[in-house]
This record gives C-alpha cells, structure tokens and sequence, in this order.
C-alpha cells in the first residue's frame, strides 16, 4: 500500500513553510499570485491521500520522527563460500547471545544439504531469539523446488531462500513475509552487492526515521566475510580481526566499528540533496570516491538534480572507481 | 527483578521484553501457567513461587507489570461417575486457587510492590460510563433495555441512528467452520421490526457522528493519543476493528485539549486506573465523547504509526519503579 509522490521544490517549501496553515493564509503569504497553483497543489494532495483538511490543527502535532532499537546489534551477513573454514556455529552463538535477530546467508558455492539442516537444526536446538534467516544459495543437484517450499513449514525462521545460478528468474509469494526467489544471477562474490535501485527502496516509518539518523544499510549490522573475517559488510575491505581469534561483543564495542553506523544519507555526497534519501538504500563499500567515506555509492545511477537514472557501470565519470574496486576484487580471489 | 504476568501469544509483551533485556533488566516473563505458589510462610511473610524449574521468593520481585491474563492452574482429572459432583469439585478447586492468586496480588500491594496494571478490580463499560460522566466528559445517550417498547423511543430519541454493543467484554468465538466477532453494529428500524416484545437486556447507545475517533493510551499520567480517520472508509465506519487493507484509515499523532486530558485523568484515578486505552469519539461539533477503557488494552497500534516507542517507555518505567 506504500507509495511515493513527487512534489516540485515549491510545494514542499510550502509545506514546510506554512504548516498548519489556512488555505486562505497560505495564498496571502504569496501575496495571492499563485492562487491556481495553490489551489492545484492542494488538490494533487488531497487526490492522493496526502492531507487532511481540519479547524483544529493545534491537535496534530508532527510526528516525533526518532529511532532506536533495544540491542546493540540487529543484523548479521554471514558469507560462505568452497574455501571458508571458520566455525559457523560458534559465529551463531554468539550473535544470539547479542539478541542479533535477523540473519543472510550467502553461500557462493554448492553446499551440502546436511550443512544446510545441520545450522537449522542447531538454531532450532538452541530456541535461538534468530528469528529471521535469508538463504542465498547457488542451484544444485539436490535442490528441489517442492522440498524447499516445504522448508518454510518445517523452519519457520526462513523469510527468504534465494535460488542464484538458477535457470528462471521467478518470485514465489509464499506467505506475506515469506519469499521464494529464483535468479539467473550468479552471485558467487560479494562484489554483486550495493546496487542502488528503486526496486530496493524500503517505503515505511521504520527506514525513513532510522536513514533521518543513521546509516541506511549498515546500521547495527555486523557482518563476517569467506575468511571469517569480522566486518561492517563483507565487501569493505577494513578488518576488525578474524572471528577465531575476536569475538563480535569486542567488536562492537570498538568505536571505530560502529563510527560509519552514523553516517545518514544527510552526510553523504549528492543523496543530501537527493528526495529518495530516506527510503534509499545505501553502501559504503563501493562509493564514487573510495578514499572519501562520505562519497556517494558507486552502484547508484540516479541523478538528484536532473531527476534521471543511468545506467551506473557506463557512466565514463565513475570509470575510475571501478576500475579500483575490479583490481581489489582481482586480488582477493 | 521484575516480574511480567502475560499470556504466551501477546506480541507486545515480547517487543517490551526485548527493551528490558536490552536494559539488562533482571525480568521473569511468565504466562498463563508457568507461575505457581509453591509455600506461604506466614512467620517470615513472603511467598515462595516456582517458575518453570526455579523457585522465587516473593521479596526478591521489585516490581510487578499485570500485562494480560491471569495465573492459571492445570486441574488435575477428576475420576468420579457423578458429573456433578465432579463439576463441583472442579469449580472448588478453582475459587481456591483463585483466592491463592487473589492473595498473592494482595501480597505485592501490602507489601508496597510497584505495580503497573492492576487485576483486582475491574469496572466494565457501565461503571466507567457513569464515572465519565460525573467527571464531565460527554457520553453518548445510553441505555439497557429488554423492552422493544422502550427501545423504539430511543431510536426515535436518538435520530434514527444508534448501535448496539456487548455491555462487558466483546464475543470472540473461533471454531472449524465458524468465527463471531462482537463488533460494534448500527442497528436499524427494521432490525428493531423483527425483534419480539421483550428480549434479552441489551445495551443500545445513540450513534454520534464522529470526524475521527481517538485511541488513547495512558501509562502513570501520561496520555499517548491517536486519531484514526475512519470515516473514509465504509467498512470501518461503525467499528475500526472491520479496517481493511485496501484502504488503511489514517492514523496519526494526537494531542488531546489540556482539559479534556484533565478530565480523563480524574477518570482513570475514580477508576483506580494507572494504564489503559481509552476509546473516544470526536463529533463534527468539536465535543469530545467517552466510550470506554480497556485496562489491558494493547498499545502496540497506537505505539508503531505514531512512532511514540510507548513499549521501550514502558520497559523504562518497569526499571525505575
Ligand atoms: S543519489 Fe543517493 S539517495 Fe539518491 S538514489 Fe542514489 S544512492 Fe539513493
């Protein structure tokens, strides 16, 4: 039901300008020369939902636009791939015993099945406060597509499975806050991540007040890449040690793990002045200037002063930069 | 350590739970049947509790959250022929575990345990009406009847436009094949054609014309409000609990007149009330009505559009009691 309007920057000045207003006011505080276009404006946001019209405006304050949330960590990317041997398991214990509720696994390559049962089971075991799993997986020879709807029965914390290296490009809806995902996608490093798209826009109060503050995508994520490495996003080159040597609860104690949490959108280059920036996503592995932690995310291709989006990976401007990042890719692997 | 009596599906009992671990706030959460009084010692007053495999003595409870439900017992079966009997046996083995849980919450009151919530009373919509009244806030015309006499000068009274609604706690009803949900209905003039002389005593109230309703949640003097526009919407006109998704009422943020706040709050003390959501109405005159108080109402839909983080609040207060 979410949706977004686009205003022009003279409506929203008058929005911000003339709260709580008379219609009649308003018009005089343009000394009545944009009557009609008042008047339009009006109607486009009653049209669309966007007002009320009453005699008691003192009634309606606006709305305390704060976010917090009651642990300090709510999030974890847990990366996997042929090669990584850390201990998967003790990496979820302690993210339960910091509250950490939701966690994405990104296999990049063929797993067993076992492996697979083997961490949902121990999550089960444990009545771990892990409530939500998102599962990237690659397509292998013992996937079947029956099998795995039933899962979402079966493991009731799965929210999301994605099938990458698939054959088809399909959405299954299983429930309201359950999805099936087939890609042709092959997501095999976490170099596929951080695209800016208006198909990840995340219409609601929660993200909006927490971009008003905080980093939209790293906000009280914590995250550990192949080698187990402890990070704020696997694709971040920045360490702040190896989980079998470090644990998370250190690690979140270090202020300079938790300084780019607050980095909102207001403080990054182009998204401040840009009208997505509170229902944007954001990355600050891949940006247009990778020595500069304000600078704008690298995968975004939109414009805020000419309104356009382009394609990002032809842009000759940020040829640069990702010339820097496929060098840093090339030497990780 | 603070205890939090619930039941096991209520979600905002969670969410507050959350913020109290959060706090590391030493909490026990217990539901329905995980609390049982073990032993009374009357010479030491306290009162030892098992929960789950623990056992609690009662002084180490600091404060007390009564969030829904009450503590229950699992009877054990009963093997006699004679049903009876045995119906009346169970019956007694209820009213005295019931004084045993009535004592328990007494304990925490003589003993000045900080509360928030309250079991031992509780004044349904007729005594909170009338209460609301001598504290003068405006009700709508109101009145039970059995009489389908009595009931068609009403209706003529009230303009042709009342409702009719359940005078203690609303029907819920869930089996295979059928659910009942006591809403709030509109009663029409041939709905009242169709009833016999004289009939079960109902409660009729004249339907007010309302701009938007309020939810308003109160926590120790405090009022967290919300206006909900539900007239755009046909379905939610009569009861906002028949909302739908298509169509969302708007709710937002609220902020009661200071002297209708005032009035509430004598209220909410007359009624021996520190927390509960109060439903009210709002007329196309400006006048504010009074519909009634739900003292373990949930506050949740009224906490998450309005951004007011009333769970978190709570979890607060529960650690400075
Ligand atoms: S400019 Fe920034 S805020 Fe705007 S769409 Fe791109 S990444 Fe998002």
């Amino acid at each position: 039901m979410q949706s977004i309007h686009y205003i022009p920057n003279s409506l929203y000045e008058l929005i911000e300008d003339h709260f709580g207003k008379t219609i009649d006011d308003i018009k005089e505080a343009y000394q009545n020369q944009y009557d009609d276009i008042i008047d339009e404006y009006i109607e486009y946001l009653n049209e669309n939902n966007c007002v009320f019209f009453t005699d008691h405006p003192e009634c309606f304050p606006a709305m305390n636009l704060q976010w917090d949330y009651p642990y300090k960590v709510s999030n974890a990317i847990i990366d996997w791939n042929k090669n990584s041997n850390y201990n998967i398991f003790e990496v979820l214990n302690q993210l339960d015993m910091l509250h950490c509720k939701h966690i994405q696994f990104r296999f990049y390559d063929p797993i067993e099945k076992e492996f697979l049962l083997k961490i949902l089971d121990f999550l089960n075991q444990k009545e771990s406060i892990i409530n939500s799993l998102e599962i990237y997986i690659p397509n292998t020879k013992w996937i079947r597509q029956e099998e795995m709807e039933n899962w979402f029965k079966e493991h009731l914390r799965i929210s999301l499975i994605c099938i990458h290296s698939s054959f088809d490009d399909e959405i299954i809806k299983i429930t309201d806050d359950k999805i099936f995902i087939h890609t042709k996608q092959q997501i095999i490093s976490s170099s596929h991540c951080g695209v800016i798209s208006m198909n990840y826009f995340s219409i609601n109060l929660k993200t909006f007040t927490e971009s008003q503050h905080y980093n939209s995508c790293l906000n009280r994520k914590i995250a550990i890449d192949i080698d187990g490495e402890i990070k704020n996003c696997p694709s971040m080159t920045q360490s702040f040690g190896n989980i079998e040597n470090n644990t998370l609860k250190q690690t979140l104690n270090n202020s300079d793990f938790t300084a780019v949490w607050n980095i909102p959108k207001d403080k990054v280059d182009t998204c401040k002045t840009c009208e997505f920036r509170y229902i944007c996503t954001d990355c600050r592995a891949y940006t247009e200037d990778p020595k500069n932690l304000n600078s704008k995310p690298l995968k975004c291709g939109y414009n805020p002063h000419t309104n356009e989006w382009k394609d990002w990976s032809t842009n000759p401007l940020k040829k640069e930069a990702i010339h820097y990042y496929k060098l840093k890719d090339f030497k990780q692997t | 350590m603070i205890l939090i009596l619930s039941e096991k599906s209520d979600i905002t009992t969670n969410q507050v739970l959350d913020w109290c671990i959060g706090y590391q706030t030493s909490v026990i959460r217990a539901n329905a049947y995980d609390l049982k009084i073990a032993h009374i010692d009357y010479s030491n007053n306290y009162i030892l509790l098992k929960y789950k495999k623990e056992i609690i003595k009662s002084t180490k409870i600091k404060a007390v959250w009564y969030r829904r439900a009450r503590i229950k017992y699992k009877y054990p079966s009963i093997s006699i022929e004679n049903n009876q009997l045995k119906n009346r046996i169970k019956q007694h083995l209820h009213e005295e575990w019931s004084e045993m849980i009535r004592f328990l919450e007494q304990w925490f009151k003589n003993n000045s345990v900080p509360s928030i919530g309250n079991y031992l009373l509780k004044d349904r919509k007729l005594t909170q009406l009338s209460i609301a009244k001598q504290n003068s806030l405006h009700i709508p015309n109101t009145i039970i009847t059995a009489q389908k006499s009595e009931l068609l000068l009403f209706f003529k009274n009230c303009k042709k436009n009342i409702i009719t609604k359940d005078i203690g706690c609303s029907l819920s009803f869930i089996s295979d094949h059928l659910i009942i949900d006591g809403y709030t209905e509109e009663v029409s003039k041939e709905f009242i054609d169709n009833l016999s002389d004289t009939f079960f005593p109902s409660l009729f109230q004249e339907n007010i014309v309302k701009v938007y309703e309020l939810r308003i949640f109160f926590l120790k003097d405090r009022f967290y409000s919300m206006a909900i526009f539900s007239q755009q919407n046909e379905k939610s006109r009569i009861d906002v609990r028949k909302n739908d998704d298509e169509i969302p009422n708007r709710r937002v943020p609220y902020q009661l007149p200071k002297e209708i706040e005032h009035k509430l709050l004598l209220t909410m003390k007359k009624l021996n009330l520190d927390t509960g959501s109060i439903d009210m109405i709002v007329d196309t005159k400006g006048d504010y009505y009074f519909l009634e108080v739900n003292p373990s109402g949930q506050f949740g839909m009224v906490s998450s559009p309005c951004n007011y983080y009333i769970e978190r609040t709570i979890a607060q207060e529960l650690q400075q009691l």
